[in-house]
């Protein structure tokens, strides 16, 4: 199963361009993966490069990794019900990055919480979940656990029973992908910032005091915990929540971000976590980890040293590590936890 | 945070929208502009010398659910920036 990205000269007509007010930077947007997609660069010029360079990639990472496209990489390997495959490079990366994100934070996010997911009702695109089923959800199907999951660089095998998912992973995945393909479509000058679903990675060299970006809350949530400016000059961001991706059951609230441990929705104290790393696949899987930790996330992420700010479902705003609590430059550590073994050479 | 205002405004995105305005972000760069770091791929960046000045935001984090859109008008000769909360249409992995 070879997945080859295709190189891209020119961008698909799908991107909107984004007026910031700057026109020091180029901004453009189009919806991607089920969310939105959004890249930054300067200098301008190299916008058109930059875009096109991520189309690939977010094409590339669609047919290796969602598990709503029937025509996906994982897809087929759920269909066959378990065994031993050889995967694509791409795809091969991103289990392995699953994996390594579930070693690092202990079981937090696990890549096999797929059925789960299905028995909770999230078993095709969000858009297409009916959000009042009256019928109840299925009963709690607790992961069956990462360490039955074997990777041996594109070996995979995978038991029958387990369904994988990677969405504590996959966003921040992609986002570290595009904005490498980015500067490399423009040979590494200037800089980029590539932001998928909020999920985003910088790579370059950054404005000065870093790219300028919002945390937001959701609609209605006014003040500190609303909106809070901040800047990013390394590594990626990336944001969980709990009060988006809600659907019901037999008048039952549930959310997409599952405890492996009880195969239920995770509860706790925080509406949302904002998570620093030194790549955006890192803060994806941190942020996620923390609201299944609940109210263990500050020491949790007190143990990474990673840079967070957690958002309490009434509005208080806690921050660790080095977040900011006003306008400034996030200081991220340089070392990664889920990269490195988990990366073949080259891979987009 | 000091420089926001109290003026809020409802956009006409046709969504729920809770708006703040602002002047803009500060123009001055923090305290720590000219640390380093390791950027993706392990290449060295710095936040300092040598980027463009980028005032307002480019993106926002926000658990996949909301996007905030930035617009910039001239009120009474000021420049005031405006930033609409809307939740968007997702899927996920």
């Amino acid at each position: 199963m070879v997945n080859p990205v295709p190189t891209l000269t020119t961008p698909t007509p799908l991107w909107q361009r984004v007026d910031t007010g700057d026109a020091t930077v180029a901004v453009a947007e189009r919806a991607a993966l089920g969310t939105g997609a959004r890249v930054a660069v300067w200098p301008p010029e190299s916008l058109g490069g930059a875009l096109a360079a991520v189309d690939g990639v977010l094409g590339a990472l669609d047919r290796q990794a969602s598990r709503f496209r029937q025509d996906s990489e994982i897809s087929a390997i759920h269909r066959r019900g378990g065994g031993l495959f050889l995967l694509s490079d791409g795809l091969a990366e991103a289990i392995g990055v699953a994996l390594e994100a579930a070693r690092w934070t202990q079981g937090l996010t696990d890549p096999t919480v797929g059925q789960a997911l299905i028995s909770l009702g999230y078993d095709r695109d969000f858009a297409a979940i009916d959000p009042a089923r009256r019928e109840p959800a299925g009963s709690p199907a607790p992961a069956p656990g990462w360490e039955q999951v074997r990777l041996d660089g594109p070996l995979l095998r995978l038991p029958a029973n387990i369904r994988l998912d990677l969405g504590a992973t996959a966003k921040g995945l992609g986002a570290d992908r595009a904005v490498r393909a980015a500067m490399a479509a423009n040979r590494g000058a200037g800089g980029a910032l590539v932001s998928l679903g909020g999920d985003m990675a910088v790579a370059g060299q950054p404005p000065r005091g870093g790219w300028p970006i919002l945390v937001a809350g959701e609609p209605g949530l006014a003040g500190s915990s609303g909106i809070q400016p901040v800047r990013l000059s390394s590594g990626g961001v990336a944001t969980s929540s709990t009060t988006c991706r809600q659907w019901r059951r037999a008048g039952r609230m549930l959310h997409h971000i599952v405890n492996p441990r009880t195969g239920l929705p995770a509860e706790g104290p925080w509406q949302m976590v904002s998570v620093a790393a030194a790549t955006c696949a890192d803060a994806n899987a941190a942020a996620t980890a923390s609201i299944v930790a609940g109210a263990a996330a500050e020491e949790w992420l007190a143990s990474t040293g990673l840079p967070a700010r957690l958002a309490t479902h009434d509005g208080q705003v806690r921050y660790v590590g080095g977040w900011p609590d006003a306008d400034g430059l996030i200081g991220i550590p340089p070392d990664s936890h889920v990269y490195g073994r988990a990366r073949p050479a080259g891979v987009r | 945070m000091s420089n926001w205002t109290a003026a809020a405004l409802v956009a006409g995105t046709g969504a729920a929208a809770v708006a703040l305005a602002h002047h803009a972000f500060p123009v001055s760069t923090p305290a720590a502009s000219t640390a380093s770091a390791t950027g993706i791929g392990g290449a060295a960046v710095t936040s300092g010398a040598g980027g463009p000045q980028a005032s307002h935001a480019v993106a926002t984090t926000s658990g996949s659910g909301v996007v905030v859109t930035t617009q910039t008008k001239t009120v009474n000769g000021k420049v005031v920036v405006t930033q609409v909360r809307r939740p968007a249409p997702y899927r996920d992995y």
